[in-house]
């Protein structure tokens, strides 16, 4: 379970997280919603240190995040983290050098599976390619937890309908996901637990099916309750 | 297999739902085997936890059995099978009357307007059928 | 392993300016040899003719030898040559922490997120761009000889006077700093500059770290730091001088690049594992 307890952050004086608790499960997939700015990219780079926080603590199965431990997360940035100039096949034996649990096979399988060519060059991909090298690269790795940052922006919607296909294949099975994004309609049925923030606070959290059974909402609705008022 | 989920309904009712009218309509048997739930999140893009949760729901109803490492089974138990015809229409009978609650029409009326109603139906639905088999 | 990992790829990305480099010193120091022996031949030839001299040994007699070394002692195309190198590797000091960042594939989300110590990081962007800076000062040396071969075989031996290699050196007041035949001095020169570019890392580390604030940061630490280094230097100005020899000196000098640069490598290490911000 990757749990966030209290956690702050400032960039100068702009107040980025204000106090946000949460807990996202193994095996579940958690979705972190909320308008530009209410801190979801924030949150998921302050779990891979990739900013530090001010104060809170940020919990991985119970210990505090360290490097070892970024073989067991995968971040899954919303850009290309490779050097433009490398192919997809560059990128593939990068990964193979560093990771030890890069999983060569199923890298290749979504190779095909995505319709991607191992010879293109980063810099050359579409933006559904990219997003799609991008998520093949964090799929690739066998895991524990996937951090994905908004998987769909900038996306068609034959891209977006292979990418929300993963979510429900066994790729992701056991493994605890937390996702943002701000376009939920298509993917709501997907979701087990979503968190809304707004200008760094949190402003409602709740179990995606215990919401439909208790109160007969969509996710969608209580978006629209959240953030229309 | 294709299911349009609605939002606003538990994801894991709308998929036990969906198992229950393909039994009452037949196009499941007692004693067919159903995909794993594997297959089943796929097949209809839905999160392998939720279709885990239908699974265990549909066992809990008696509307599936699982034996050792086998694929599901559809119940061979006809009482179980009987009850699922009956309930989804006491379902469907139960949100039409909630939604003609609020015009406070006369139960004979409204009968007869069934009636009237179903019939067209069936008439216009059976000329259909004609046509088509004219065609071929 | 990540480290060599790493080093491997940084010095694969540096391939091509090193190439580059390489071929541009190689051409300016051979092109410095054929051309000052050209025209020192040109010139003789001139003052032959005007002055009715026959052979060279009459002209050597009237106007003295000529010698390799005499294109070392002024501003030249080696100077030239080693100022591109220095001015490219100086650049590449800063550029190495900013490549990853900027522009539209932020690769250095990677790299912080590699499952080993980014101390590896560190180390590499360290020592990636100070191997390209040892190889092209190894060019250097290599090329002096060939540089004199080339002179020679267009100046007649009666005509030059040969000098040892290491006198080239010495007489060019920057290759007598970079390939100083003086153990002692060429440390000292290395270690100063080592020095700075470990100061001028946890500068950028700073900066990186805290943006705008890490500036100024980063310029209060690289003063005081100078500051610390320089002591010695300012002790030899003062009136103080005479309570240190030399050596002693020199041997505290040592000791505050020393000090210096573990507190910098150390403080580095530290804004890198904790405070650097994507």
């Amino acid at each position: 379970m990757i749990e966030l307890i209290d956690v702050k952050k400032r960039f100068g004086l702009k107040k980025v997280l204000q106090g946000v608790s949460f807990n996202a499960p193994r095996g579940a997939i958690t979705c972190l919603t909320g308008l530009n700015g209410a801190g979801k990219t924030t949150i998921l780079k302050a779990i891979m240190g990739l900013t530090p926080i001010q104060s809170g603590s940020i919990r991985i199965d119970g210990s505090a995040p360290h490097q070892a431990m970024y073989e067991r997360i995968v971040y899954v940035s919303d850009q290309l983290t490779m050097p433009g100039r490398m192919r997809i096949a560059d990128c593939f034996a990068f990964m193979q050098d560093y990771y030890r649990n890069w999983n060569s096979e199923r890298a290749n399988e979504l190779l095909a599976r995505f319709q991607l060519n191992a010879a293109d060059k980063v810099n050359s991909l579409s933006k559904g390619m990219a997003a799609k090298l991008n998520l093949l690269m964090g799929l690739a790795m066998d895991a524990d937890y996937m951090l994905l940052d908004e998987p769909f922006s900038g996306v068609d919607i034959f891209s977006r309908e292979e990418i929300a296909a993963v979510f429900s294949s066994d790729m992701v099975e056991g493994r605890g996901i937390i996702l943002t994004t701000h376009e939920i309609k298509e993917i709501e049925h997907l979701l087990d637990y979503v968190v809304m923030l707004d200008h760094g606070l949190i402003t409602k959290q709740f179990a995606s099916e215990d919401m439909r059974m208790e109160e007969g909402k969509s996710v969608v609705d209580v978006m629209r309750e959240v953030y229309k008022r | 297999m294709e299911l349009l989920f609605n939002n606003r309904d538990p994801v894991y009712l709308q998929v036990v739902r969906h198992f229950k009218e393909r039994i009452a309509t037949g196009k499941l048997q007692s004693g067919d085997t159903i995909p794993s739930r594997r297959e089943l999140a796929n097949q209809l893009g839905i999160n392998p936890n939720t279709a885990q949760k239908a699974y265990k729901e549909m066992e809990e109803q008696g509307l599936i059995v699982t034996e050792g490492n086998s694929p599901s089974r559809i119940t061979s138990d006809t009482i179980i099978l009987g009850r699922i015809r009956e309930e989804l229409l006491t379902e469907a009978v139960d949100t039409f009357l909630a939604s003609v609650n609020n015009i406070e029409v006369p139960a004979e009326q409204l009968l007869s307007l069934i009636r009237t109603r179903l019939e067209k139906k069936q008439a216009s639905q059976s000329e259909q059928d004609q046509g088509e088999k004219g065609v071929t | 392993m990540t480290y060599w990992r790493l080093l491997n790829f940084e010095l694969k990305r540096l391939a091509l300016p090193l190439g580059i480099l390489v071929v541009i010193t190689t051409i300016l120091q051979l092109y410095n040899a054929y051309s000052t022996a050209n025209k020192e031949m040109d010139y003789a030839h001139r003052l032959m003719k005007v002055e009715h001299l026959s052979t060279m040994e009459q002209y050597v007699q009237a106007h003295g030898y000529f010698s390799y070394s005499s294109s070392f002692d002024e501003l030249s195309w080696l100077i030239l040559s080693i100022f591109i190198c220095a001015a490219f590797i100086g650049f590449y000091f800063v550029f190495i922490w900013y490549r990853d960042s900027l522009g539209r594939h932020p690769f250095m989300t990677r790299l912080l997120m590699l499952p080993a110590s980014r101390r590896n990081l560190y180390w590499a962007k360290l020592t990636a761009p100070l191997l390209v800076m040892l190889s092209l000062l190894a060019l250097q040396q290599l090329l002096l000889p060939i540089g004199d071969s080339i002179y020679q075989s267009i100046v007649p031996s009666e005509a030059r006077e040969d000098v040892p290699l290491q006198m080239l050196i010495l007489i060019n007041p920057v290759l007598n700093i970079l390939l100083s035949p003086n153990i002692v001095a060429l440390l000292l020169y290395y270690g100063t500059g080592i020095t700075a570019v470990i100061i001028l890392y946890t500068g950028i580390l700073l900066e990186r770290s805290y943006r705008w604030s890490g500036i100024l940061a980063g310029l209060i630490y690289a003063a005081a730091a100078i500051f610390v280094i320089v002591i010695p230097l300012i002790i030899l100005q003062s009136n103080y001088r005479y309570l240190m020899m030399e050596t002693q000196l020199t041997i505290f000098y040592f000791v505050l690049l020393a000090a210096v640069s573990s507190i910098s490598v150390w403080f580095s290490q530290y804004l890198l594992a904790k405070k650097f911000t994507i």
